[in-house]
């Protein structure tokens, strides 16, 4: 979907919508997939159908971009009354959303892009002629990787008044409350940039620190924020088939009026290595390569702005797993 | 915690360079630019019945995009 005319004609054609597939049994969604399946249609795990609202497939096909071309010509093809506005009543219920962020909570994106060092040791995006160097790149480096892979992170409201203090000082330092640094490391600091973001285990957790410093109070509060982590396999190093050591550096801002963050920005940079990290995916790069993670407060209220975060899907449906990530599972 | 490990872990993370002490480019070159993630550019919804109602409305077909995850976030 990366070519421009896709993107308009979904945007301008269509009614778009992206489905988490691990959403399944009862959700009234899944049982009308099942109504598309009952035609033939492909719909489970990465996939791309076109179909009415009744129900009719038009096309379909496992991430094929000739989906999008080829279900509206046939769209357009339908029968005018079949097509009109209103001509279909939908009146089933929408489901509930498994997981809605936390309300009064803050909610930040997360993009993790693999980088590299350029000529004079500065971190640099990844270019199509870099991933020719197979001294590092395994031949299956796709351009996608290029890009960064999103995720969310999300703290809750209470969350969110700890990280300021009641009376602020200018210098003033106070730690990151533990739940909090533990979700960071823990669930945002790895590489899912080829696929499923490995996530870590509390024992994995070596080393992690994070403060607030005050910088200003008035008119708003300004915080700077500033830590490290290690995270790895194995508590020896030299051993671990997978770790990273990152450092982070954070701005937020705090508006006392209106009691809200308006800036949530941090980045985490350092270096990630992994001989494999799922089974089912590409080897990654060879040896430490550099990682970064940039985090940014969002604000619409949007469905794409409301998708959980990754880690929220490995453990316990409550969430309980990513919101108590300073304890042991 | 025995000194070589402590020494290893310190190690561990890369000291900073003149370029990752400014921030606002750190920021700027990991965030996507602007012919990156292109689909974040189209109006998802993440409910198939609240698209269905949607496209009922407007006399426009759907357009699913399914995932082993989650197609808007990481997957």
């Amino acid at each position: 979907m990366g070519s421009e005319k896709i993107v308009r004609l979904l945007g301008q054609e269509y009614v778009p919508v992206a489905y988490n597939g691990f959403r399944c049994g009862t959700d009234p969604d899944a049982k009308w997939l099942e109504v598309l399946r009952g035609q033939g249609a492909y719909v489970e795990a990465n996939s791309f159908t076109v179909a009415t609202a009744g129900g009719k497939v038009l096309a379909n096909d496992s991430y094929g971009a000739h989906v999008v071309a080829e279900g509206f010509e046939k769209w357009k093809k339908l029968p005018e009354a079949d097509r009109k506005p209103g001509a279909i009543k939908v009146g089933a219920e929408s489901p509930k959303p498994r997981l809605d962020p936390p309300a009064g909570g803050l909610i930040v994106r997360a993009y993790t892009r693999a980088l590299k060092r350029d000529d004079k040791g500065q971190l640099a995006r990844i270019t199509a002629q870099d991933a020719r160097d197979k001294s590092v790149y395994p031949p299956e480096w796709d351009p996608l990787y290029n890009e960064p892979m999103l995720d969310h992170l999300w703290l809750t409201e209470s969350e969110g008044k700890s990280l300021v203090p009641a009376d602020p000082r200018k210098g003033q330092k106070l730690s990151v409350p533990k739940p909090i640094q533990m979700r960071i490391f823990r669930f945002h600091l790895g590489n899912g940039t080829q696929g499923a973001l490995e996530t870590w285990d509390l024992e994995h957790v070596r080393r992690g620190e994070l403060v607030l410093i005050v910088e200003e109070t008035t008119p708003l509060v300004q915080l700077r924020l500033e830590g490290s982590a290690v995270l790895s396999s194995d508590a020896d190093l030299s051993k671990a088939k997978m770790g990273i050591g990152a450092r982070l550096d954070g701005r937020l801002t705090y508006d006392p009026g209106r009691k809200t963050f308006t800036r949530f920005d941090m980045v985490a940079t350092g270096e990630h290595w992994a001989e494999k990290m799922h089974a089912y995916y590409p080897t990654p790069r060879r040896g430490r390569n550099p990682l970064g993670v940039a985090f940014e407060l969002i604000r619409e209220s949007t469905p794409a702005g409301r998708v959980p975060p990754w880690g929220l899907f490995n453990g316990a449906p409550d969430g309980r797993r990513y919101f108590s990530a300073g304890e042991q599972d | 915690m025995n000194l070589s490990l402590l020494a290893a872990l310190l190690s561990a993370v890369p000291a900073p360079s003149p370029q990752d002490g400014d921030f606002e480019k750190l920021h700027a070159l990991i965030k996507p630019e602007a012919d990156e993630l292109k689909f974040l550019r189209v109006p998802w919804l993440t409910s198939v019945t609240e698209a269905r109602r949607k496209a009922a409305a407007e006399g426009k077909p759907l357009f699913i995009w399914t995932m082993a995850g989650e197609p808007l976030g990481q997957c």
